[in-house]
């Protein structure tokens, strides 16, 4: 199996299990974790360092924190989290919620409020670059969380103090809670946008993890010295017919015989 | 020395210069001493521009990368614009950051109903480990800040730019938030920041007469509400005074103390009550401290009126 299928394979693995905990703990938002799927699966199996000191160990912040359910299985997978821990995910009483939290290894956030995310993660690259350290910085933030001026405020500093070390994952799964961006508030044009702000900025489509993984390369290396924004284009509850684009699907989870259709597509690969 | 804004500043280079690693990140604030300190530690001394929710993030940002953060900003703006931040960075993630706001209380009534500093206590009393520090005069800033530099824990530091004196206290322990400006008997004044001296002032114009309360200055939030509690049963009648919101403030914390120790005790509380709205007129400290009751003249009268009837 090549690197592609085995991502790929993954990415559905993951998301399976996703929906697991998310119906285990009757709780989640799996429309959103399953647009950035493939970005947080291409983050873990590849780009990012997971391993070493502190002083190289890639930071992973997930802004939009809702959609920490996609993350827990992978943090189970690769030894961050254990089997007991997993298991016990949203279960009341356990520590672990349907957000991440500080204290979870494999990440560096505690998340749940929108619009704060970046601005923390403007502050570690910041602190990185202060003290010389040469881990990057990875961030997934939401579109509709855009619509937060503390992300505008975070653009800014970052690009002004460009903060190289820096790249964020948009993911533009063209959705808020009650409709599509573009019906609520405008946020197009996005590229053009960041790139005011002193960002390098590349639009890719965010379920190709070729696209995701090209999109960070050189970034290590510095090629620039702006951050990056990695502006991807996605299909909220991507892989699921009934969930896809589906307007007050956000933090809903399926009943009945839509769980199984869902398994049923997930196995599959595609409902395409 | 100056006033404690500039005491803090004096502190952190002397610090800086001693080899901690300290950021200051300022949304767009000066200080007579930070102009010095952006010349001589240029990459310690970073702006987010007036952007008051990014100073906090960022300041957590910065601090989960191993810096000591002072942040920086005016009030009441850095408390309630970035409440949301304050509370699910700096308190949700427990990181030691040092967020400081210029103005307390009425010190900036002048620039407006925008610019009043009077429900500060009350907001960062609701989130979860963090201690507010309001120093009431030179001596004491010199003592605690010292305290506020080793980056122990998160820290809400209130600057109130009319303090430029020191005080005469009995008790310059700082050991448990209550400081013990003077001992009497039967009566209880506590208060807080720039109201101590004021109290002090007004009871040493009543003490002719032989009025001789005991006077408490809460300094530090939480405080010690046990010593508090041993203070409230050694006395007959309570008095609290401060120059913010009477709900949730210095009282509020001041009955809540004696509620949770069952301690019942006649207590007034003079403060801002929000039913009176925010300062929409021209004014400036004075003029709203006697349109709120806070001035010296006001709180003789309480005091003449609850204390000796």
């Amino acid at each position: 199996m090549n690197k592609i299928d085995f991502l790929e394979k993954k990415t559905q693995e993951v998301k399976r299990r996703c929906l697991d905990v998310c119906l285990k703990g009757g709780y989640g938002h799996p429309t959103s974790a399953y647009s950035c799927a493939e970005i947080v699966v291409a983050l873990y199996y590849g780009i990012m360092k997971l391993d070493g000191c502190e002083e190289k160990r890639d930071r992973f912040i997930m802004s939009k924190n809702h959609a920490s359910p996609i993350l827990f299985p992978i943090l189970n997978d690769l030894g961050f989290m254990s089997d007991e821990e997993y298991e016990n995910i949203m279960q009341e009483g356990n520590k672990i919620t349907n957000h991440t939290n500080i204290a979870h290894a494999g990440q560096d956030f505690s998340g749940g409020a929108l619009g704060i995310g970046l601005g923390y993660a403007a502050g570690l690259a910041h602190g990185a670059k202060l003290n010389n350290d040469q881990y990057m910085v990875f961030c997934v933030i939401g579109d509709a969380e855009c619509y937060e001026g503390s992300i505008w405020e975070a653009i800014m500093y970052a690009g002004n103090y460009e903060l190289n070390n820096l790249v964020v994952f948009l993911d533009r799964n063209g959705m808020g809670v009650t409709d599509f961006t573009e019906n609520m508030l405008k946020l197009e044009p996005f590229s053009d946008k960041f790139r005011s702000f002193g960002w390098d900025v590349k639009r890719i489509n965010g379920h190709d993890i070729r696209q995701i993984q090209k999109a960070v390369e050189g970034s290590r290396t510095r090629y620039s010295s702006r951050p990056l924004c990695v502006i991807c284009d996605t299909v909220k509850g991507h892989g699921i017919d009934y969930m896809e684009n589906a307007q007050l699907m956000h933090g809903t989870l399926p009943k009945d015989t839509y769980i199984d259709r869902a398994y049923k597509q997930l196995k599959e690969g595609s409902h395409e | 020395m100056s006033n404690p804004r500039e005491i803090f500043f004096t502190k952190v280079q002397e610090r800086i210069r001693n080899g901690q690693d300290i950021v200051v990140l300022t949304a767009d604030l000066a200080a007579p001493s930070l102009d010095n300190f952006r010349r001589e530690f240029k990459g310690r001394y970073l702006s987010v521009g007036v952007a008051e929710q990014n100073l906090i993030t960022t300041a957590c940002g910065l601090a989960a990368a191993g810096k000591q953060v002072v942040a920086w900003g005016l009030n009441p703006f850095v408390t309630t614009r970035a409440l949301d931040q304050i509370r699910n960075t700096i308190s949700l993630m427990k990181y030691p950051v040092v967020f400081a706001g210029l103005h307390a209380g009425l010190s900036s009534a002048i620039s407006g109903a925008t610019h009043v500093v009077t429900t500060d206590l009350s907001l960062i009393r609701t989130c979860a480990g963090i201690t507010t520090y309001n120093v009431s005069d030179t001596g004491m800033a010199d003592r605690l800040f010292d305290e506020v530099l080793t980056f122990s824990k998160p820290i809400y530091l209130r600057f109130d730019k009319d303090i430029n004196y020191r005080l005469e206290r009995m008790d310059a322990q700082y050991q448990n938030g209550i400081s013990m400006i003077q001992e009497g008997k039967n009566h209880l004044i506590i208060t807080t920041g720039y109201h101590t001296k004021k109290v002090l002032d007004v009871v040493n114009g009543i003490s002719r007469s032989g009025f001789t309360p005991t006077i408490l200055d809460i300094y530090r939030f939480p405080f010690d509400k046990d010593r508090l509690a041993d203070f409230a049963s050694a006395h007959e009648k309570i008095l609290t005074v401060e120059e913010h919101i009477l709900q949730g403030g210095l009282g509020s914390a001041v009955l809540e103390a004696l509620a949770d120790h069952g301690i019942l005790r006649p207590v007034k509380r003079i403060g801002i009550d929000i039913e009176k709205g925010y300062p929409e007129f021209f004014g400036r400290r004075g003029y709203f401290q006697k349109y709120f009751g806070l001035d010296d003249e006001s709180i003789e009268k309480v005091i003449m009126d609850y204390f000796m009837h």
